[in-house]
């Protein structure tokens, strides 16, 4: 049998783990990130960031809980801090010095895909899939790491990437079109 | 791999993925896969494509995050009534000081000189309103102006404590 959390189970945990937090329940604060880190974390990686990863998704966690009161769960929390996490990449890519990371990392990004896949020789398939989705158009990847990787619905990645549902959507399926395309090839 | 006809199906493929669907819809989009084999393709490449993506995740460190946000500064908004009073007392007492102080020279100065300012309404008049102040007593003013303190010390609400001692208004 299948246990099937629905999105609404899903925000409550979150809501109640907040509570907890507000109350001084440390443990609640662990609990939140391990539910949560690995999903930025790859949101982040699906906006093209590679060895900046863990440091965002450290400062991602300290703005969320050091503005926690003002999370009033219109969104989930997990949507909530993909936006937070957003916002720092946004703001972190207007200095120089970021800007200077970001050129390295685009030009260390070729080599890591290649040594990715000559280290998973495990899988073909997986490699195939994989290398479908870096073919995508960022936007693309964006919305659909968001959609599958994540299960997020068209309003919530709407207001994670600053678009509309309905841009959402044709993102979703232009990519999906495209997997399918090169993976029949 | 072909695309099923029924797009609103496809639509919510994801979803059934990650479970985030309620029990009646999930019952009739797996009513329909099961007799769809281009859904069930496509759910089964969304399931792969979700492990490739979870696979990929860069590793993250749960202790560090949570040492990080306990670590971090909290600010915390303290309500504190009183001193907040005082701050604007000892602010608007100072002010007061200074346009007192201002004004009466204006004054004692018009009736020095009995000349209006250049730019007096017509029809006003000037000239013996103050007749009691003489010669000394302006010194003694301009003396006292000179030991008012005009820049704020560095902690305001010092001086919302001297003025109200001062004025006795507590």
């Amino acid at each position: 049998m299948t246990l099937a959390i629905t999105q609404a189970e899903d925000d409550a945990t979150d809501r109640a783990l907040i509570a907890r937090w507000r109350t001084g329940d440390e443990r609640a604060a662990t609990a939140l990130v391990q539910k949560h880190a690995e999903a930025v974390a790859r949101f982040l990686s699906s906006l093209g960031l590679r060895h900046e990863v863990e440091e965002v998704v450290q400062d991602t966690f300290v703005r969320a809980f050091a503005s926690l009161d003002r999370f009033r769960a219109e969104s989930s929390l997990r949507t909530w801090l993909f936006t937070i996490a957003r916002n720092l990449v946004r703001d972190r890519a207007r200095s120089a010095k970021w800007q200077r990371r970001v050129v390295s990392i685009e030009e260390d990004h070729a080599a890591t895909e290649h040594d990715a896949l000559d280290a998973a020789v495990a899988d073909e398939t997986q490699q195939r899939m994989r290398e479908a989705v870096e073919r995508l158009s960022p936007t693309q990847k964006h919305v659909f790491t968001l959609r599958v990787g994540e299960g997020l619905s068209y309003k919530e990645i709407a207001d994670v990437a600053g678009t509309t549902e309905g841009a959402a959507r044709v993102h979703y399926h232009n990519a999906m079109r495209s997997i399918k395309e090169f993976l029949d090839d | 791999m072909t695309d099923c006809p029924r797009g609103d199906i496809r639509d919510v493929l994801p979803d059934l993925v990650h479970g985030h669907l309620d029990p009646v819809q999930r019952a009739q989009v797996e009513r329909h896969v099961a007799g769809c084999a281009d859904c069930t393709a496509e759910v089964e490449l969304l399931r792969a494509m979700r492990g490739v993506l979870d696979a990929g995740a860069p590793a993250v460190d749960v202790g560090k995050i949570v040492a990080a946000i306990r670590s971090a500064p909290v600010v915390t908004v303290v309500a504190r009534p009183r001193r907040a009073f005082a701050l604007s007392h000892g602010w608007r007492a100072a002010a007061a000081a200074i346009v007192i102080s201002v004004g009466s020279l204006g004054v004692l100065f018009v009736s020095k000189t009995g000349t209006p300012p250049p730019d007096a309404p017509a029809g006003m008049t000037f000239g013996g309103g103050v007749s009691d102040i003489d010669a000394q007593d302006l010194k003694d003013l301009i003396g006292d102006v000179g030991k008012l303190d005009a820049v704020m010390p560095a902690d305001p609400a010092s001086l919302g404590e001297v003025s109200l001692s001062q004025g006795g208004e507590r």
